[in-house]
Parts: structure tokens; sequence; C-alpha cells
């Protein structure tokens, strides 16, 4: 140990060369003078729970008492078709075949719609379901069992109509790269109730990972503690788990706690956040070795919860991911964020045709979505647990015409305008619906909310005012919300 | 908090510096018109002179406490003026009292008006800080909470009595009514009503749109104008509908609902007013304050592997949770007693607790929610869970807990939802029991029935 330490002083010692030494003169002596002047000043500095405990992760007080602990962000990266789904637009019906009208794509830019397109008819059927009576296409059949716990936003608006943007903007409160995640502020603002397990864990489904890549779990100018841990959902969960041949657990805790105290020696004489993360991170690999296998694995849950779900252990799939996550949260970790992929339907291909591949996309998710809110419910996870639903945008009223040509399937172009997401547990009211779009579905006319709204709700329901969980970052505080964002009072139970 | 607001916050102590000292500074001049205490004039003036500096001290951090703005602008600004004529007058007195403390009257005179302006000033600054009600009434506590009135059927209920007027005294009247009368209007009689405040009407009967009352509050919430003030608990959307509806329909108040003849909207919004008044309220559980659990105490219960943190920050109740002690449960809670004035959330779940150290959780007799799930307790531990008064929500999932032990804590005072699911308990009997309680739900295993759709896939037809 002794030795190590004296390696790493001499290693910073090698580091001060004698530039550094004349440039410490220059500066070095006068912040000296100033640094003596104003230390009884820095009692005036804001003092957050976030600076006071040492591990970057011990779970810390919100603003005030939320309703929710956890938040599970299931992304439908893509963007699924509202319109055949839960905004229930008959007069749609009528016009469906006809030429859309000037006024609609006067101006308006759109991803792939040249010309002039033709309105396409909801391609589902719509009924009323639960004591609510909210509209429910019959591509969700299972989802009108749960629909009673559910709000339904109908009117969500974003500014975006690419995926990698919108889905920046989804999730870390900008089209563009370097800001946090929300799953970042959250455990930043809150920390995690398991010091065993990450407080921000990602799974995707397979298939195609999400257009905006890994920023939108990335920690940005947060320590990168905070970052989303990304567990892979086929085979191990997270890889090299286990210790080496000839390698046991007393040694590598003694080498973990000898590499953190000389990365403490280091951190106090730098003073840099990162080595703090990088502590915690070597902690938590430890004691993941231990965790991880055993909430990481669906295979020991019964076959009634398999059937319910639709899970098959060792797929990678939604479904695994969805009672993973259940399994999670149980066991304290803060954000869960779950990405599925595949709901990108232009209609250019069997697979994204609104009566075909978009179809049997529903019918799978219905499944375990279904299954998996019940289970939140009977578990008595679904109080403190957050669910929200959605995409990075929806889909026009129109059908898809790539470069003037009418798409071959059935198929619909992004849309910002209007689009639909769902909100369950947490302190949101069930069996609500909130905002209503125009008889074809294309702008909000009532209850319109934005992206900034939906993350300033979030916020609000786990104890904080969206203005004010900040981080200073280059002279100035930088919040979620960025300039923006009302949270949604209706919704709120 | 920035360092200049916290020389607001000093405000509500420095004040106290110039009321003492002017009071003991018109004591003495009162004194020192008695010829025995003549010699006192001199030091009277020194501690006027003294009582100025304070004053001043008090006036500036004052002015920085309002910027903060939580109470009422108007309120505050007449605070502030009052503040300074005050501090005028006793300048005036400090500058011309030579020319007549010689004079008798004029003399009392003065310092009867000296006296006043600081009992007005003082009392101004005190209704600021502990509320206009305080110093006269104690028990108009009632006046807030008014009783819910009973609505049966809807279509029998009185459109003012039971539906708008409630209303206007949850929302309104704190401001607008007998205590304060806020643009000089009262909203909580009817003559009142109709009277209106210093703009003239509120109401325009039968038009609802061109009424000051709903313009208000239809306004953006940003607007200064907009009714209640954004920090005020708002109208819920049924409530602002419904009240539109009522000027429409002429403004009545004695009428039933049912001879106004309502709509089907309206019918609906009244039926979700009714639901909000049925619900029982569990946003605001008044609490006892408590004080700081000890820190040295906390370190060590984070020692243990606790995980236990305040619910929010300026609150001191605490949340725990037990997923990685390292200490067997028993010395766990032993030590976790500590905190039992302060615990009202514990999660116990897979901790390993069972019926022989249950008994131990008694203690903790703050607990609103309790996990304990997923251990093997029985009927047996359901006694000490029955002992926990405040307790409203309760997870006792894969437990070996039976009908028998349920129906024990059942009619536990403040229970909102209990979690039975994976246990022997069946539906059949969850919803005989809910039948007979009002507000407890049970929740048992459920499950999705088998659909088609399950394995079904639509395929290309050829």
């Amino acid at each position: 140990m002794e030795k190590i330490v004296k390696e790493a002083r001499q290693k910073t010692l090698s580091f001060q060369t004698r530039r550094h030494f004349l440039q410490d003169c220059k500066t070095g002596m006068g912040m000296m003078a100033l640094g003596s002047i104003l230390d009884g000043c820095n009692f005036f500095a804001p003092q957050t729970d976030a600076e006071t405990s040492s591990n970057p992760l011990d779970v810390k007080a919100p603003q005030f008492q939320g309703k929710a602990k956890s938040v599970i962000f299931l992304h439908m990266a893509g963007a699924p078709s509202q319109l055949e789904l839960f905004d229930y637009k008959p007069e749609l019906t009528k016009l469906d075949g006809q030429d859309c009208p000037d006024s609609f794509i006067q101006g308006k830019k759109f991803a792939f719609i040249r010309g002039v397109p033709k309105l396409l008819g909801p391609q589902a059927n719509f009924k009323q379901h639960g004591q609510s009576g909210l509209w429910l296409s019959d591509n969700l059949p299972h989802f009108s069992q749960v629909i009673d716990d559910v709000t339904i936003l109908k009117a969500v608006n974003t500014d975006q109509f690419n995926h990698a943007p919108a889905q920046l903007l989804m999730h870390c409160g900008t089209p563009r790269l370097g800001r946090p995640s929300m799953g970042s502020w959250v455990t930043y603002g809150l920390g995690s109730e398991n010091s065993n397990l990450p407080g921000f864990v990602v799974l995707t489904s397979g298939g195609r990972n999400p257009d905006a890549g890994k920023s939108i779990w990335g920690s940005g100018f947060l320590p990168s503690v905070y970052q989303g841990v990304q567990c892979r959902s086929e085979g191990d969960p997270v890889l090299f788990l286990k210790d080496p041949n000839g390698f046991d657990r007393d040694m590598r805790k003694a080498s973990i706690e000898t590499i953190n105290k000389v990365n403490e020696l280091t951190y106090q004489q730098y003073q840099d956040p990162e080595i703090m993360s990088r502590i915690s991170q070597y902690e938590m690999a430890f004691k993941m070795q231990v965790a991880v296998p055993d909430v990481m694995t669906i295979a020991d849950e019964p076959a009634y919860i398999h059937e319910m779900y639709g899970t098959e252990p060792g797929q990678e799939s939604f479904a695994n991911n969805l009672l993973l996550a259940r399994k999670l949260v149980e066991k304290g970790v803060r954000f869960v964020q779950l990405f599925d992929w595949g709901w990108d339907s232009h209609g250019t291909d069997p697979g994204t045709a609104l009566d075909l591949g978009f179809i049997n996309k529903c019918y799978k998710m219905d499944k375990a979505i279904s299954a998996f809110l019940l289970d939140l419910k009977q578990r008595g996870l679904l109080e403190e647990t957050l669910v929200v639903w959605g995409g990075e945008f929806g889909r026009t009223p129109m059908q898809e015409n790539r470069d003037g040509k009418q798409n071959t399937f059935k198929g619909r172009d992004h849309h910002a305008d209007a689009f639909s997401m769902w909100m369950a547990g947490g302190g949101i009211k069930g069996g609500f619906s909130h905002g209503e779009t125009d008889p074809i579905g294309y702008n909000a006319i009532d209850g319109k909310v934005s992206v900034y709204d939906i993350q300033a709700t979030i916020l609000h329901q786990l104890g904080f005012d969206h203005e004010k969980l900040t981080y200073s970052f280059q002279g100035r505080s930088f919040r979620l919300t960025d300039v923006f964002g009302k949270k949604i009072d209706p919704i709120i139970a | 908090m920035d360092p200049i607001s916290i020389i607001g916050r000093f405000h509500p102590v420095l004040v106290h510096l110039p009321i003492g000292i002017f009071v003991a500074a018109i004591l003495l001049a009162a004194l020192s018109m008695v010829e025995k205490y003549r010699f006192l004039r001199d030091s009277t003036r020194i501690i006027l002179g003294i009582g100025l500096i304070t004053a001043v001290l008090s006036m500036v951090s004052g002015y920085v406490l309002s910027l903060e703005g939580s109470n009422s602008e108007a309120d505050v600004e007449i605070h502030q003026w009052t503040a300074i004529g005050m501090t005028l007058i006793y300048a005036a007195y400090f500058f011309f009292s030579p020319l007549i403390t010689n004079h008798k009257y004029p003399n009392l005179i003065a310092l009867l008006i000296l006296l006043g302006s600081l009992v007005l000033t003082g009392h101004q600054g005190g209704s600021l800080t502990h509320g206009e009600n305080f110093l006269w009434s104690m028990g108009t506590e009632n006046d807030k909470k008014t009783t819910l009135p009973v609505i049966a059927d809807i279509q029998k209920a009185d459109i003012y009595r039971d539906i708008v007027g409630h209303t206007l005294q949850t929302k309104c009247v704190e401001c607008h009514g007998a205590n304060k009368q806020k643009g000089k209007l009262r909203l909580d009689d009817p003559t009142w009503i109709d009277k209106g405040g210093k703009n003239g009407a509120v109401l325009v009967k039968g038009d609802a749109e061109n009424s000051e009352l709903i313009k208000r509050l239809l306004l953006d919430e940003s607007d200064d104008h907009h009714m209640p003030p954004k920090e005020k608990e708002q109208l819920t959307t049924a409530e602002k509908s419904i009240l539109s509806w009522w000027i429409r329909t002429g403004a009545k108040y004695t009428a039933t609902v049912e001879s106004l003849a309502p709509d089907e909207n309206i019918l609906k919004e009244l039926e979700n007013f009714k639901s909000n008044l049925t619900r029982p309220e569990v946003k605001n559980i008044e609490r006892p304050v408590v004080t700081a659990a000890d820190a040295l105490l906390i370190q060590s219960l984070k020692k243990i592997g606790w995980v236990i943190s305040p619910i929010a920050v300026n609150d001191n109740h605490l949340r725990a949770t037990g997923f990685n002690l390292t200490v067997d449960i028993d010395s766990a809670l032993t030590l976790l007693g500590g905190v039992a004035d302060q615990l009202i959330e514990l999660k116990l779940n897979k901790s390993g607790i069972n019926d022989s150290s249950i008994y131990r959780i008694e203690k903790f007799q703050s607990l609103e929610k309790l996990w304990l799930e997923n251990n093997s307790i029985s009927d047996i531990g359901i006694n000490s869970i029955n002992k926990l008064k405040h307790l409203q929500y309760l997870n006792l999932s894969n437990t070996q807990i039976t009908t028998t032990g349920l129906k024990k804590i059942i009619s536990l005072g403040q229970l909102r939802s209990i979690y039975v699911s994976r246990t022997e308990i069946r539906p059949e009997d969850a919803k005989q029991m809910m039948a007979l309680l009002k507000n407890v739900k049970i929740f048992t295993s459920d499950s999705l029935p088998k659909l088609p759709t399950d394995s079904l896939l639509v395929k290309k037809e050829k």
C-alpha cells in the first residue's frame, strides 16, 4: 500500500515541471492572497445536498415530498402512430384518399412528404374502454384492462421532425448534443436507494439502437457517475462480472480499496469531481458483482409471470426488458430507460406498414406493457413509480408520398405538431385524457403540452421544481428544461 | 441563498431594536417632564438617535425582504410607507424636541403620536408575518375549513349553496371575504357578490364571457390580473366551467341543478366536481413538526446499510430503506428505533423480518408507509402492524397473511391501500371486504386474459 502511495506522489511530482512553477508564480501568489481575503465568503455559497455528501450516489432529499420515487421511461424509438393507437379521428376515415388541403402543408416542412399528399384514414378500429370510457384502438386489446390507471396526453408537441434531434430534445431538453439526460438529472437530484446497483439503467430491445446514440442517456456536463448504465439484454447483462481464475473476492476487495485510497489522495489534491465518480464506480462495480446476477435475470421468475408478459428468458426483447425494469425498480433503482425500436411506420416495406408490421409490433407491446402495468400495480409499485410512454414525435394524418410518389404500403411521415403520449402511476391521474387535436389529428386545439412540460411534470412528481434543479457549468446554471416548461397540472392527481 | 437576501431575513429580528429603543425613549421623555427627572432629557435624545439608526437598518433589511415577494404586494407596500413615515416623525421629534419639551401638552401629544405610529407600524409587520387573524381570533380556523356539502344526487343539489358557493368559499373568500376585501370585493354572500368591487360589478348575469369574475379566471396564469393569484390554489377545470355555466343561466342563488337544465357536458363537469368533493384529501396530511434526527445516529445507521434521508429539504421526517443491511434485522431495527419520531416511510422488502422480530416496528408510531413484502410474516405478525395508527400504505405481498389477519388491520384509521398479491387472499374476499369499507383499496393478484392476438401475426395477403 505505502509503495503505491509513494509511487503516486512521485508521479504527480514528475508532472510538476519548471514551467508549471513559473506559471504558478505569475497567478499563484496573487490568488493565494486573494484566497485568504475571500476565505470567509464561502459561507454564502449555496450548499446543496449534492455537494455535501461524499458518495455522489448517496440518497438525497428532494425539494419537496414527491409522489414518485422512480421513473420508468418507455421510449418507442421511431415514433409510433398516434392515429392508430390513442387519438380517435372518425372524421379522418371519411376524408381517406382525398388530397390534403393546401392550408395544412403550406410553409410546412416534412421529412419525406413532397408535393400534395393524400389523407389516410385510421388503419384501426376504436372502442371506448374502462370506467373512464377512453378511446383505444383494437391494436391494443389488453391495454383496456389498465386504461383506468393511465393518463393519455393527446396534444403533445415538439419542434423537431427528425429522429435524432427529437430524441435528444425528449431526453436532454435540447435538440443538440452535450446536455445531461433526464435520468442523469434525476439521479443527480435524488441519488440512489440501492447502493449496490446503478441509479440509472438503460435497456434496449436489440435490433436498432436509437438514432441519437448514447448521448440520450449520457450525463453531459454532470459528473459521469450520473450517466445511464446500459445493460446488455442478451447473455450476461454486464460483462466481466466474475472474478478471473485464481483471484478471490477478498483480493479483489483489497485491490479496489487500495486503488480508491490513491484516488482519494488525488482528489484531495485536484478536487476534480470525476475522481469521486471513479471511486464510486469502482465501489459500485465491486458491489454489482454480487447484486447484478440476482436482479438482472428473469430466469427465476415464475412461469405465470412469463406467460403474462410474454417473456422468453435468453431472448433480446422489449417484454424481457419490461420485466427487468420492474425488478430494478423493486430494488430501488431510480430511473430505468427502455428503448424499443421499429416504430418508424413510413410504409416503405411490410415491416413499416400500418396494416401489417405495425400491428404485429402493437400486439407484442400491448401484452407486455399491460402485464407490466398490472404487475406494478398489484405489487404496490405503481404508487411510487412514474411510467412514461411515448415516441419522439407523432405521425402525419397524410399518407407518406416519398419523393412525390405514393408509398407502396400504408404509412405516415414524421409529425411534430401533435402526438400522443401516456403516463401512469407516481401521482398521475388514472383513466384521464388531456388535450385534444383537430378533427384530423393535425394540430393541437386544446391542452397542448410541450416536451418541456412533460419533463417539468416528471421532475415535479419526483419532488423538484424543474426551474430549481440546476447545475453550474461554464458560468451559468443549467437545467433540464432549458428556459421552458410548465408542469401539467390537470393530470396530477 | 444569495448573501443579499440573507440581510432580508434579518428583518424580523432587527425590527425589535427600534421598537424597544423607541419605547424606552418615549418613556424617558415622559419621565423627564417631571422636574425631578429633568436630567434625563439629554439621554432621551441620545436614545432616540440610536433608535433612528436601528430604524433605518430595519427599513433597509425590510426592503430586501420585500424583494422576495412572499407576501401580498399591496400589504407590504403599505407597511413600507408607514415605516418610512414613522421614521420621519421620530426624526422630526429628534431635531425639534428642544423646542417643545418645555411645553407640557404639545410635548405629550407629540409623544402620543410617536407611540401611535410605532404601534401601527409594528402591528402591520406582525400581521404580515403571522397572518391577519393572529392577534384577534384564535378560533377562526373554522372559517377556512368549510364543511363539505353533501351531495347525494347532483340533479337535486342547490347550485349556489352546494356548488358555486363552495367553490367561492374555498378558492376566493380568503382574500375576498369578511377578513380581507381585496379590491373592495367580497364573495362570501349573495348581496356582496352582486355589489361587486372597486371596478364595478363582477357578474353580468346571463353573460359569462363579459363577467369580470370569469375573465379573471381565464386569463393566463402569468398575467398579473389572473385570479386566484398564481401562488394560491387554482380552480379546477370543472369548477371553472360550472361557474361560467351558472352565470350564463342567470347566476341564481336559489335553484336546483335540475331546474337550470344542464346539458351533457355540464353534467359531466358536475360529476367531476362531486367526485372531487368525496375523494379523500391525501394531499395535505398534517404531521406534527419534529426536530432533526441526530446526525451521528444517521451516520451509524448508514454504516450498517440503512439508506436513509429526509423526505424533503426542510422537512425532518425520514424515509429508510433496508435493501442491503449488513447486520441482522433485529439489531438493524433496534438502532433505527432512535429515529422513531421522524420515520414515516420504511421499506423492509425481503429484509428477513419475520413474526418473531416484527414487534420491533411497533415503536415506529409515525409510520405512514410500510413495505413488508417478500418476508415470512403471518397473521401473528399482524398484531404489531395493528398498532401503527398513522399507516396509509401497507405492502404485504408475498407473505403468509390470510383473510383472518387482513380483517384485523383493515379498519386501521388512515389506511388507504393494502397490497396482498401473491398471498392466499382471493380477489373475491378482498372485494367483499372493500364493499364494507369506504376508502381502503385492497390489491390482490391479477392477470391478463388470454387473447387470440397474443400469438397472432398479421401477414401480407398474397
